[in-house]
């Protein structure tokens, strides 16, 4: 195949994936990576430096925007990234140590067990429009983990507080090592996290997540750099299509229901739950 | 009706973090989209004129990769506007404005006398750096 060919699919691809990515809070590198493996035929290695590139194209687009709405909670996500990119640190190391055994294919199925999990407990709250007013933990409260944000659609100022920081901060810990691990935004947890273990409203959840994953991306960039798996002509017209993408998506996202973007992450979140543990048995 | 509706400024006020950080913030993300996303184009379209008859197997067994950090070569491939060396320069970019950003909340923290929150911030701006510059060429 010309690289003309797979460059003008990649651009077409990548575009959806930014757009779904922007509006859920991940990075569209849980999609771009198995379709260029499965598809293109793209070793796993460099799909992952590709789709490392593609987070944080997505991350610092849609910052732009979100942040400009003041969607992002920026006191949050800056506090949040203590957590994650300690974990995204040991994550890409252990993959590193992990690369000659058969752990990895297992850490696959047990991931994509824990995000099948999770998924009970958001359909549990489709209805939720907005979470409910009640008092965060003591750190949350020091820490005045809470702010508003502008709901366009039902045209008011939505106060929130941050409410289990501890359980915030395990899940995001988690996120970091998992996104070195696979090299990818991890923005599925970190979207559960904001939103199941703080009680965010749902956009301010994703827009907060597509912030914080471009400084966990940078994290694992440098070691994938390191390693030769970031091939500059595959990156990007993913990095160019994901950034048009997401650009769409961020620009639709403040017009949307709490409700419809939750629909569209526990969507995403199932098939994802079901591609990781698909690729881990294939694997082992 | 639509005289009443709320807009971005009936948002209250956060002392350290006040209207003008957040557009700040999203001036400098804006600009580090606009860099990379040229720069990538402008590597992309290069890349393919110089050799339209590539095909992708020998792509993925020929492309050199720059690691991390290893500027005098990237400025050399610079110098003489090899096309994916143009590309890296955008990545670096966007790795750069990243950086940048967490730099910038640790300033606002320290500005607004959160010092706890500021030397988290400053612990993440470390740990970035040597991410970079100290675990990435370990693993190499």
């Amino acid at each position: 195949m010309l690289v003309l060919v797979l460059v003008l699919a990649l651009l077409a691809i990548a575009a959806g994936a930014g757009f779904l990515g922007s509006l859920a809070g991940l990075g569209g590198g849980v999609i771009l990576t198995p379709v260029l493996v499965l598809f293109f035929g793209v070793p796993f290695g460099f799909a992952v430096g590709v789709s490392a590139v593609s987070v944080l194209a997505t991350s610092t687009t849609t910052g732009a925007a979100y942040v400009h709405d003041r969607l992002t909670d920026l006191r949050i996500g800056n506090f949040l990234q203590i957590a994650t990119v300690p974990g995204a640190l040991i994550g890409a190391t252990a993959t590193v140590i992990l690369s000659h055994t058969s752990l990895v294919p297992v850490l696959l199925i047990l991931l994509g067990v824990v995000l099948i999990a999770t998924v009970p407990g958001s359909i549990a709250m489709r209805h939720e429009e907005q979470p409910p007013e009640v008092g965060g933990d003591s750190l949350s409260r020091r820490l005045h983990l809470s702010g508003d944000y502008l709901d366009r659609v039902h045209r008011r100022v939505v106060r929130y507080q941050g409410q289990d920081t501890t359980e915030a901060l395990e899940v995001m810990f988690g996120a970091g090592i998992v996104a070195g691990l696979f090299g990818i935004g991890s923005g599925v947890l970190k979207v559960l996290a904001l939103d199941r273990a703080l009680r965010l409203p749902m956009k301010v959840s994703t827009a907060t997540s597509n912030f914080m994953m471009g400084v966990t991306a940078t994290a694992g960039v440098g070691v994938l750099f390191a390693g030769g798996l970031v091939l500059p002509l595959l990156a990007a017209p993913v990095a160019i299509g994901t950034t048009l993408g997401s650009y769409a998506g961020s620009r639709l996202l403040p017009g949307l229901t709490n409700q419809l973007i939750r629909w569209v992450f526990i969507v995403i979140l199932v098939v994802l739950a079901a591609e990781t543990i698909v690729r881990g048995a294939f694997s082992l | 009706m639509s005289g009443a509706d709320p807009t971005l400024e009936s948002l209250p006020d956060d002392p350290t973090f006040p209207p003008s950080v957040y557009e700040r913030t999203a001036r400098l993300l804006r600009v580090g989209v606009l860099v990379f996303f040229l720069l990538a184009f402008v590597g992309m379209i290069a890349a393919l004129a110089q050799n339209p008859s590539e095909t992708v197997s020998t792509l993925l067994s020929s492309t050199p990769a720059v690691g991390f950090g290893s500027f005098g070569s990237l400025w050399a491939r610079l110098v003489v506007l090899e096309p994916t060396a143009v590309i890296t320069l955008g990545i670096y970019v966007m790795v750069a404005v990243t950086i940048a950003r967490v730099v910038y909340a640790t300033v606002d923290f320290y500005r607004g006398r959160e010092r706890l929150l500021a030397a988290l911030s400053g612990c993440v701006v470390v740990l970035l750096i040597v991410g970079l510059f100290v675990v990435a060429p370990f693993v190499h």
